[in-house]
């Protein structure tokens, strides 16, 4: 017979029992209350430990010591159980509660394994109550229903975006980074990584990205005129040949130049000199000096650049977060698109560049789809977010300040990964974007180790602690060693003085 | 609360404060029945016992129930315990509240005895005044005719006795409760007057075990040492605040007692008392000690050290965990008359 953990006590209900023991369970351990034939599985959500001889009301610490010498560890842990359902029943959730004073055991293993068990899966790891009990969640409710990693800092966010990575590659999953600290070209288990640099043909370029490039704000009409007529003209030219290899910013700034020094006329009137040509002349100049880089007539369509088995990793290190919110919407924007025509098509895409499934990863979700700004990501995270999973278009939203994320989009994350989360705000900005996120859980993520999680989601069945697996690559995504990094160089350029003068003095002479 | 009740207590507060200075003033020169002495602890291999009781009670219109605990705490290096307890009901008389305390009483030292039976300790702590239970009046003992009395030890003494040597927990008067209904016309003061009997003849047991005993008492209003209206121990208290301990007196339960005792009468009469106050710890609460038997100020000194070892805030643990384990509180009352399922009114529903 398995060991009794403790005894429910109280009113108890359909969803939560609180319990009394003696032993210490763990909190995120398995639970199983057998009454009225079922076999009812819960998790222990909270814990706490108290005595009644020392209790609040003692105010010298050599009370205490005396109570303990006489009392011993003689303790009470008082607990809360989550009802997760009927493990003969397909876990759905009994209609009865449990009668106080019922038993709770610990879940049996092979229970566990059966329920962690998944065809089509991904191993996240083990769970810490039970670590010989490996997590896998449902790839394709992971996909469709998208997913967050949250995490603060420092706790085990990209190892777990490398392990989910992986798991992809596994089954020959198409994955899409936007790597936004160039830092995921690594070494997959299951496949390579593929670095896309982030060019974009403007031939593929909406009208709203390319003026979200040059900075034209919305209350510029003016402005936005010329530079809607200059694109126009800039576009045709480029789609007939006509540009002569200067490139479409250096064709619509000279479009501009010419209104401006009143050799061509704007829509059959001469604006020579007129300010606003003047400035949206400027904000051309600047955006070429910037997005110089991004911007590139040459390169095709980024989509077709896409392979599947790879980890395909749009390196957004080098540009700045208004050319990556411009990068992530221009490419999402043309996947929703193209897919829809795929699916609709209903063959194997004719000429579109994109064919397949493809899951998105978003670092610093808090940056492209904030919540109190708007960008041109944030649109179209949230409507792959809404409309993704029918048009085969998964979205993984990763960030260390989830209280700045768009709540429609992280509320359309069904599954979510929560490792350490130690502000308040964050905790209760997540809650709010989850409905299986309990307020004890909640409670418990202050708690968790760096690689522990909280797994939610319809990807598992049940909720979980999890300890996520460590990455082969183990250096990866971890702080750098700055004190050992000043020791090198000093030692290098120590060496690089002796040695230059040790050179010096082999020359001869009398130095 | 009445307003007024407010504006009178404003009214009356200087004078109050002014009688209470009064009070005061006439305060005797405590010091020389007072020693300062600064107490250690004692760790050696004694071992310690401590006991406490506990009633509470909820008068319906036709019956009173009640609820009984007692415990008693053994420790030597590990915690060890005694635990007995009764619900039960009682019809409305005139006696209730003394017959209930008698009850308790009964708990509280028949736990005591069998501790003394299955364990080996140096030191039992009774709470409360031992001497206090023996001067009482006795109940019953006006309301019955000398007769009655008599009849009743003549006829349940010795049964009463044979019953006592079963050492069980329980009010064993309560075996002859049948027989004494058809008995006597007063039944319930006969039965009480049982109780009584009962009870002398278990304190009369505890007390044999002599050195072992001592009553230790939070409160007490006796002024034995200044004979004055304000009680000694707050006299004490006022004038000492560091650890110390009162010249012990000794009284014999015959000069307080002019009445003979029913049962045991030659035993508790030869019984001489050692009384005293002391303070283990600087500031916390002063505490009475009685001892059954008379201590010489070095056995007192030594006492207080071991007992000091087992104090927390200036009182000993046993006592306090012993108190706080088996009180009953109105809570718990609330919770057993659930668990009763009673349907009957108490009279005050419309409060």
């Amino acid at each position: 017979m398995s060991k009794i953990i403790g005894r429910c006590i109280g009113e108890t209900s359909l969803v939560e029992v609180s319990f009394i023991s003696k032993e210490m369970p763990q909190v995120g351990e398995y639970v199983s209350l057998k009454y009225d034939n079922k076999n009812v599985l819960g998790m222990i959500e909270s814990l706490v430990r108290g005595s009644v001889s020392i209790n609040d009301e003692i105010f010298d610490p050599k009370t205490i010591e005396k109570i303990k010498e006489i009392e011993g560890d003689d303790h009470y842990i008082r607990g809360s159980v989550r009802i997760l359902g009927d493990i003969s029943d397909n876990l759905r959730i009994p209609r009865t509660p449990a009668p106080p004073g019922t038993e709770i055991i610990p879940a049996s293993q092979d229970d566990l394994q059966k329920i962690f068990q998944k065809e089509n899966s991904l191993s996240l790891g083990t769970l810490i109550s039970q670590e010989n009990v490996e997590v896998k969640v449902d790839l394709e409710k992971m996909f469709s229903r998208h997913m967050a990693i949250l995490a603060m800092t420092g706790a085990g966010k990209s190892n777990t975006v490398a392990i989910v990575v992986d798991g992809m590659l596994q089954y020959n999953g198409c994955v899409v980074i936007f790597d936004m600290h160039s830092e995921y070209n690594i070494n997959f288990n299951n496949g390579k990584s593929k670095v896309i640099s982030p060019e974009i043909n403007p031939l593929y370029m909406s009208f709203s990205e390319i003026k979200r490039l040059a900075r034209i704000s919305e209350s510029a009409f003016i402005q936005e005129r010329y530079f809607f007529e200059a694109y126009k003209i800039a576009m045709a030219e480029m789609r007939n040949g006509d540009t002569q290899n200067k490139g479409f910013i250096r064709n619509m700034k000279e479009v501009l130049e010419a209104w401006d020094s009143g050799k061509k006329e704007f829509r059959g009137q001469n604006v020579e000199g007129a300010t606003q040509i003047v400035d949206v002349i400027n904000k051309i100049g600047d955006l070429e000096r910037r997005y110089n880089s991004i911007i590139n007539t040459n390169a095709g369509n980024i989509l077709s650049k896409l392979e599947l088995g790879k980890a395909n990793i749009i390196d957004l290190g080098s540009v700045d977060e208004s050319a990556a919110e411009v990068i992530v919407s221009h490419i999402l924007r043309n996947a929703l698109q193209n897919n829809k025509k795929w699916l609709k098509m209903g063959n194997d895409g004719g000429d579109l560049p994109l064919a397949h499934p493809v899951f998105f990863v978003l670092e610093e979700a808090h940056i492209l789809a904030p919540n109190n700004r708007s960008t041109k990501s944030k649109l179209w995270i949230s409507r792959i977010a809404r409309e993704g999973r029918k048009f085969g278009l998964g979205l993984c939203l990763v960030s260390q300040s989830p209280k700045s994320i768009d709540p429609d989009s992280l509320s359309q994350a069904n599954n979510m990964i929560i490792l350490r989360l130690v502000e308040p705000k964050d905790q209760r900005h997540v809650q709010s974007a989850s409905e299986s996120l309990s307020e004890d859980l909640v409670k418990q993520l202050p708690s968790l180790n760096v690689g522990e999680a909280v797994v939610l989601g319809l990807m598992t069945k049940i909720p979980a602690l999890v300890k996520i697996h460590e990455h082969k690559n183990k250096e990866f995504g971890q702080d750098l060693a700055v004190i050992e990094m000043w020791k090198k160089t000093t030692e290098d350029t120590k060496k690089k003085y002796e040695d230059e003068k040790e050179d010096i003095m082999n020359l001869g002479g009398d130095y | 609360m009445l307003e007024t009740l407010l504006e009178i207590a404003l009214g009356k507060r200087a004078e109050i404060l002014s009688k209470l200075d009064e009070f005061y003033a006439t305060g005797p020169d405590t010091s020389k029945s007072w020693v300062e002495y600064s107490f250690s602890e004692t760790k050696n291999d004694t071992t310690l016992s401590a006991g406490d009781g506990s009633i509470n009670k909820k008068k319906f219109l036709s019956f009173v129930f009640y609820a009984i605990s007692a415990e008693t705490l053994i420790y030597k290096n590990k915690l060890e315990k005694i635990e007995n307890s009764t619900v039960d009901i009682m019809p409305h008389h005139g006696f209730v509240e003394d017959r209930l305390r008698n009850y308790m009483s009964l708990y509280e030292l028949k736990n005591a005895l069998k501790s003394f039976d299955d364990y080996e300790f140096d030191y039992y702590l009774f709470d409360g005044s031992i001497m206090g239970n023996l001067i009482r009046p006795l109940p019953m003992d006006r309301e019955l005719s000398t007769k009655i009395k008599e009849n009743i030890k003549s006829s349940y003494l010795s049964a009463l006795d044979a019953e006592l040597h079963r050492k069980q927990v329980e009010i064993s008067a309560s075996k002859f409760e049948d027989h004494i209904s058809e008995k006597f016309a007063n039944k319930t003061e006969a039965m009480i007057y049982l109780e009584t009997l009962e009870n002398l003849l278990i304190i009369s047991r505890l007390l044999k075990n002599g050195r072992k005993i001592v009553g230790i008492s939070k409160t007490s209003t006796s002024n034995d040492y200044f004979g004055l209206d304000i009680p000694d121990m707050a006299l004490f208290d006022r004038n000492h605040r560091q650890q110390g301990y009162s010249q012990p007196m000794y009284q014999k339960v015959s000069k307080t007692v002019k009445h003979d005792f029913p049962v045991e009468n030659n035993y508790f009469r030869s019984l001489k008392f050692t009384v005293f106050y002391a303070r283990l710890e600087d500031n916390k609460n002063l505490l009475k000690f009685e001892l059954p038997y008379k201590a010489t100020e070095e056995e007192i000194i030594e006492l207080l050290n071991i007992i000091k070892s087992n104090c927390t805030e200036g009182y000993p643990y046993l006592l306090k965990k012993a108190h706080n384990d088996v009180v009953i509180k109105k809570i718990d009352m609330s919770r057993l008359l659930r668990m009763m399922g009673f349907i009957e009114k108490d009279g005050r529903e419309m409060l």
